[in-house]
């Protein structure tokens, strides 16, 4: 036997946990008790944990919405330099901006290579500076 | 959380899942018992691993399992994945406080964030003397072990059998074919030896085991 292998008490031990199918949901309260297990108490952790993880899951779509709307609400207002916010609204920002211009600014992009949050802001600036021009002509 | 894991936890056995995966989490510490690991015991009686009971190691493979840190395989019963997770945290967590204050080496954590450390997960080419002999020592202690808890059965000759085969490794079906009874007849010597178990649940050498087997306890 190497030092690996389990020992004969190591295998009775074993052996017994092998045969728990055999057992009432009673007969095994009444083993983990004489292990010192409360099980009862301890099944109603396990339930709340569950609960816990299920109400989680159920108000993921909550916390989604809040987010798009917080985006939503930076993106609309007015007065805050692109390079002063915060970077995960220039990141959609600037997503939002690829989007909006489509195949064709997405390529343009592509092409330049991996762009720095500043660079993203940078463009987002310029567009909306153009935008505002074009506005002024168009009025 | 995956759908399969879902639908386990679902299911209204789960409870009875969750009670046998903490029977085997505490199975699982006191085998170590009889690899020379020296436990510490709960208010409530309960064997420890650190500060650690079967029933935090049942909790901890929930969450990791709904949390996504261990992933499920749906492929296996709900049960054998818990049981895989307890063997390794248990695992684990005796590494760790085998440990006693002074550590002289970088830590790292597996992949699973388990704290791994060079020197218990290196691949040794040979035993130490000295561990060979604590090994020696302590698979004599378990055959000693053994042996009384047949001689306390004198004149019980299916339940000594039942003893000897258990200790060799035999399964539940490989114990009623040896035995040539029945699964239920298995189960029920099964529940006449563990109504015994407080004789030998928990001891931590033979010399114990004798005195319980000697005081009638």
């Amino acid at each position: 036997m190497t030092n690996d292998e389990p020992g004969p008490m190591e295998n009775l031990l074993g052996g017994l946990d092998q045969q728990l199918d055999a057992l009432s949901s009673d007969e095994l309260k009444i083993e983990l008790q004489g292990r010192g297990i409360d099980i009862d108490a301890f099944l109603e952790q396990i339930d709340a944990i569950i609960a816990a993880h299920d109400k989680h899951e159920r108000l993921a779509w909550m916390r989604v919405a809040d987010g798009k709307k917080e985006s939503l609400i930076v993106a609309e207002t007015p007065g805050t330099r692109w390079s002063e916010r915060k970077p995960e609204h220039i990141l959609m920002a600037f997503a939002r901006f690829l989007k909006a211009g489509g195949p064709e600014r997405a390529l343009a992009f592509k092409n330049k290579g991996t762009l720095s949050v500043q660079d993203m802001a940078a463009i987002l600036e310029a567009d909306e500076r153009l935008q505002e021009r074009n506005q002024r002509k168009s009025t | 959380m995956n759908p399969v894991l879902k639908a386990a936890l679902a299911e209204p056995g789960y409870r009875n899942t969750i009670a046998r995966a903490a029977f085997h989490a505490d199975t699982t510490i006191r085998r170590y018992i009889w690899r020379g690991y020296r436990p510490r015991y709960s208010a409530l009686g309960e064997v420890m691993v650190g500060d650690k009971t079967a029933k935090d190691f049942v909790s901890e493979a929930v969450l990791r399992l709904i949390n996504g840190r261990r992933a499920f395989d749906p492929s296996r019963a709900l049960l054998d994945n818990l049981n895989s997770i307890t063997d390794s945290l248990i695992s684990a967590e005796k590494k760790r406080s085998d440990r006693s204050g002074v550590v002289d080496y970088v830590e790292e954590a597996d992949e699973e964030g388990n704290p791994s450390d060079p020197i218990s997960t290196a691949v040794a080419v040979a035993l130490t003397p000295d561990e060979r002999l604590r090994g020696d020592e302590l698979r004599e202690d378990q055959r000693r072990c053994i042996e009384a808890l047949v001689a306390s059965f004198d004149g019980n000759d299916e339940m000594q059998r039942y003893i000897e085969a258990l200790s060799v490794g035999f399964k539940r079906a490989e114990i009623s074919e040896l035995m040539a009874i029945s699964g239920s007849q298995v189960d029920e010597l099964r529940r006449k030896l563990t109504k015994y178990a407080p004789k030998f649940f928990g001891v931590t050498n033979f010399e114990e085991l004798q005195r319980r087997l000697q005081e009638g306890d």
